[in-house]
């Protein structure tokens, strides 16, 4: 099932006084788990990348990750609706639909593009949702929801 | 971050159970462990499958914890008192760990004694399970009554040394966010029924991944003795179960362990 892919830009460390680094990790904040399960691949200055790219550095390809999803509703009306706590009393769990985060290490990635002095990378999150025995395609096209994304190097 | 460590609880005279790997299961343990699914699939109130896979997701409310910084504790009580309900009916029984990063099965994929349709004559209770009519109902029309899977290719499942860099992070909340992102890959990459959290449970191989998930918690803990999970997350409760998350700390307490192999005899007596 085909879903839309988001791409966005964002800032690489810079100057001669960078240090070297470790580690580098994308951190996705924000992301939907609420339909069905799916698998983000990530891709470097390759914007009209999809889900046919290959998964090779020459595409652009920095790494994958999968969100294990809620398949959908299965409640009344407003059952899936994310709710805050209803006062500083409330010891309830937080609402499951809580939108979520995952880190993906993108180093060696990262690492190609200090090495060609590069400023900013453009970065492609390519969904991919495998046929599902709950999900519908409409759920399918929509499935990949970003909050922000951030880029964290360690040294 | 304020972390705390629990001290090491007393162990109890009587022998602990120790969880195995899938592969390395004799034979009178795997019929032990097939028994133990025939059984708790042919009883149909609170003590078989339908209650116990259900527990996870639909019929609603869908208790599991995802995503959320109680995933490792909250599955853990759920193997723990899934496996209590398994030695009701053979109390030698314990829940063995799927493997995913072994060379093995990044030929083979999900384990042969999980896959193949029969064994010894009979219908294979781990190659899939029936799901609950009230699940299916609440799933909506189309909703299957058994279980599916279409896996990835085996190369594709996540590799050894992913997980030992893995078990090298220090800090607990660091550690369970990655793991469970290996967790939700291996989901994903089995597919099918497995691929989503409403039906996931009701598949046999659903126990064995998250025993493996279980085993990876236990050896950071073994790993990294002095950290440990946030304190302001110890005294919370993981419904429907009646634990915490401190009484999940410390799998000896809970009368379990981890081996490739074991083996017991009784001398006497």
């Amino acid at each position: 099932m085909s879903a839309v892919a988001i791409t966005f830009e964002l800032e690489l460390p810079t100057g001669a006084a960078r240090p070297e680094h470790a580690r580098a990790d994308l951190t996705f904040y924000g992301l939907d788990h609420s339909g069905p399960s799916y698998e983000v691949r990530v891709f470097f200055n390759h914007p009209d990348a999809g889900p046919d790219t290959p998964l090779t550095a020459g595409a652009g390809f920095a790494g994958r990750f999968a969100v294990f999803g809620h398949g959908g509703c299965f409640g009344e009306e407003g059952h899936c609706d994310v709710r805050p706590p209803v006062s500083v009393f409330d010891r309830r769990l937080p609402h499951q639909l809580v939108p979520m985060v995952r880190v993906l290490t993108v180093t060696g990635a990262i690492d190609e593009l200090l090495r060609a002095d590069a400023q900013t990378v453009t970065v492609t999150a390519v969904p991919v949702v495998r046929s599902s025995p709950l999900a519908s395609t409409d759920q399918a096209a929509d499935v990949l929801v970003i909050d922000q994304v951030a880029l964290h190097t360690y040294e | 971050m304020t972390v705390v460590t629990l001290p090491a609880q007393q162990l109890t005279q009587a022998p602990l159970s120790y969880r195995k790997n899938v592969a390395m299961l004799r034979a009178p343990q795997l019929a032990a462990l097939r028994s133990a699914y025939t059984a708790s699939m042919g009883v149909g109130d609170d003590r078989g499958w339908q209650y116990w896979a259900g527990i996870h997701g639909l019929p609603l409310p869908m208790y599991c914890q995802h995503h959320t910084p109680l995933f490792l504790a909250w599955h853990r009580a759920y193997l723990y008192y899934f496996e209590l309900s398994l030695k009701e009916f053979e109390p030698a029984v314990t829940l063995p760990w799927w493997d995913w990063t072994s060379a093995w099965s990044h030929q083979v994929g999900v384990p042969l004694r999980y896959s193949d349709a029969e064994a010894g004559g009979q219908p294979n209770p781990l190659a899939g399970g029936p799901i609950n009519p009230l699940a299916q109902q609440q799933a909506g029309p189309g909703a299957p009554g058994h279980t599916s899977r279409d896996p990835g290719n085996p190369a594709d499942l996540p590799p050894a040394d992913q997980i030992s860099e893995l078990l090298g992070r220090g800090d607990f909340l660091d550690f369970q966010q990655q793991l469970e992102a290996y967790h939700d890959a291996v989901h994903v990459w089995v597919g099918g029924t497995m691929a989503e959290i409403p039906l996931a449970a009701y598949d046999p191989v659903f126990f064995a991944h998250h025993t493996m998930i279980d085993r990876v918690w236990r050896l950071w803990q073994l790993r990294h003795p002095t950290a440990g999970v946030p304190a302001d997350l110890l005294d919370e409760a993981l419904p429907p179960f009646n634990i915490t998350v401190a009484q999940t700390i410390e799998v000896t307490a809970l009368g379990y362990d981890y081996a490739s192999f074991s083996s017991r005899t009784t001398i006497g007596g």
